[in-house]
């Protein structure tokens, strides 16, 4: 008993015109997709137009540093990618990880002022895990004990 | 403990997350050795679902 | 030849009675050192406080929902070419556990999200194939319960398995090919891992005690459905 025989073989062909028209047939399917596929513009594409103008989008980049100006709950700060940023306005709860300079995702609209309005903010973790810098008290704690 | 400045249970978050998250797991886990150990005596491939 | 022999339920029964005690103490072993190195020992993240430790249990049930698939794969592979018993065996017994860990992957990110992110949920890439991967996994059950006839079941399954094979990788580079709020990689990346060493180790004991308790789990349930096919041959 040979382990590729000649219906092994028919099986394995057969199988891989299923998986190889399968494959080509997501990778199109993707492709044409890809737009949809976006979380998030980036505030230069924003600013090029390329987002959707009449409903709700998310505007993705880093907190522009020394932007972050808060009153109450409402907070104004702007949306960087480097390139072009844009200011925006929110009313409520931040999460944990949003910081200057950190990854932030907003959902809402831009005002005919050129102002995006916030409904959503949405912090990105940027895949680092560290510890904090030891301070000198945590230091002095650690001789310590 | 020095990771832990409030103590261990009162650590931030905690309670409302870190251990959600592992008892979830841990329940999930226990009923899949609980399937493959004493699995139904009806079933028909005997696998254990 | 040795392949065909080793592939045989009578020679696999044993070996799988011998291999099962050391993935069980593998697994017990590595869990417990694992989860008290990452919940008590291991120091407290910079940006994320307390709730990075959820990653212990999130970052290896996410690897074991994509590793048992793709093993699956291999045996739903052999199933089709060489209707190998223990390549459909493997296929019967493997779901179960690969949908949990898919399960798992999807409470406890859930749960991370929503203090770090701001929200329990969002529809992006990686999300919204892991969830498909959920589906397909309970596609591949629903077979199995509704096909009596166990090689008749292996087969169906073996051809549902290897289409939804084309998640895998949508699952594995969503994070590249398209913007997502998931982060990218942190361990398999350009530069090395971006997790300290102190925080890195307990998630590589984590996943080696989760691969245990599927190789474990997995080989049980193939002994149980070997000895049921061997009482039904009696009977008949």
């Amino acid at each position: 008993m040979s382990l590729l025989t000649a219906k092994h073989k028919r099986r394995g062909a057969f199988l891989a015109v299923i998986l190889i028209a399968l494959s080509a047939a997501t990778f199109l399917m993707l492709r044409a997709f890809n737009e949809n596929l976006l979380f998030y513009f980036l505030p230069s594409q924003v600013k090029e137009g390329k987002a959707p103008e009449n409903h709700d989008f998310r505007m993705g980049g880093l907190v522009l540093n020394g932007s972050i100006k808060k009153d109450g709950l409402t907070v104004h700060f702007k949306v960087t990618d480097l390139h072009t940023s844009i200011p925006v306005v929110y009313t409520g709860i931040l999460p944990d990880l949003f910081h200057e300079n950190r990854g932030v995702i907003v959902e809402g609209r831009m005002t005919p002022s050129g102002l995006f309005k916030a409904d959503q903010v949405l912090a990105k973790h940027d895949a680092k895990y560290q510890p904090p810098e030891m301070t000198p008290q945590m230091k002095k704690y650690m001789q310590m004990h | 403990m020095v990771n832990f400045p409030h103590g261990f249970w009162n650590m931030g978050g905690f309670w409302m997350y870190v251990w959600p998250a592992y008892a979830v797991a841990f329940v999930v886990m226990a009923l899949n050795v609980a399937a493959a150990y004493w699995p139904d005596k009806d079933d028909r491939n005997g696998s254990g679902e | 030849m040795l392949l065909r022999k080793f592939s045989a339920p009578k020679t696999f029964y044993p070996l799988a009675g011998k291999l099962m005690p050391w993935f069980f103490w593998t697994f017990a072993v590595l869990g417990a050192v694992g989860l008290y190195w990452g919940l008590v020992l291991a120091p407290v993240d910079a940006v994320q406080g307390q709730a990075y430790r959820i990653m212990y249990v999130h970052v290896p049930s996410a690897w074991m929902s994509m590793m048992i698939y793709t093993s699956m794969t291999a045996a739903a592979i052999a199933a089709l070419i060489w209707r190998t018993k223990v390549a459909e065996l493997w296929l019967l017994c493997s779901p179960a556990l690969g949908a949990s860990f898919t399960f798992i992957t999807l409470v406890t990110g859930s749960l991370w999200g929503k203090p770090m992110w701001g929200a329990y949920w969002v529809w992006d890439a990686r999300l919204t194939s892991e969830l498909v991967l959920l589906f397909i996994y309970f596609a591949i059950l629903a077979m199995k319960s509704a096909i009596p006839d166990r090689r008749k079941a292996a087969r169906v399954m073996a051809m549902i398995t290897v289409v939804g094979f084309v998640n895998i990788p949508i699952i594995k580079f969503s994070v590249d090919w398209w913007t997502t709020l998931h982060q990218g990689d942190s361990i398999f990346r350009k530069g090395g891992p971006s997790i300290a060493p102190s925080m890195l180790i307990p998630l590589f004991m984590t996943a080696l005690s989760f691969t245990s308790y599927y190789f474990w789990l997995v080989l049980k349930r193939i002994r149980t459905m070997i000895e049921k096919t061997e009482n039904e041959r009696k009977t008949a």
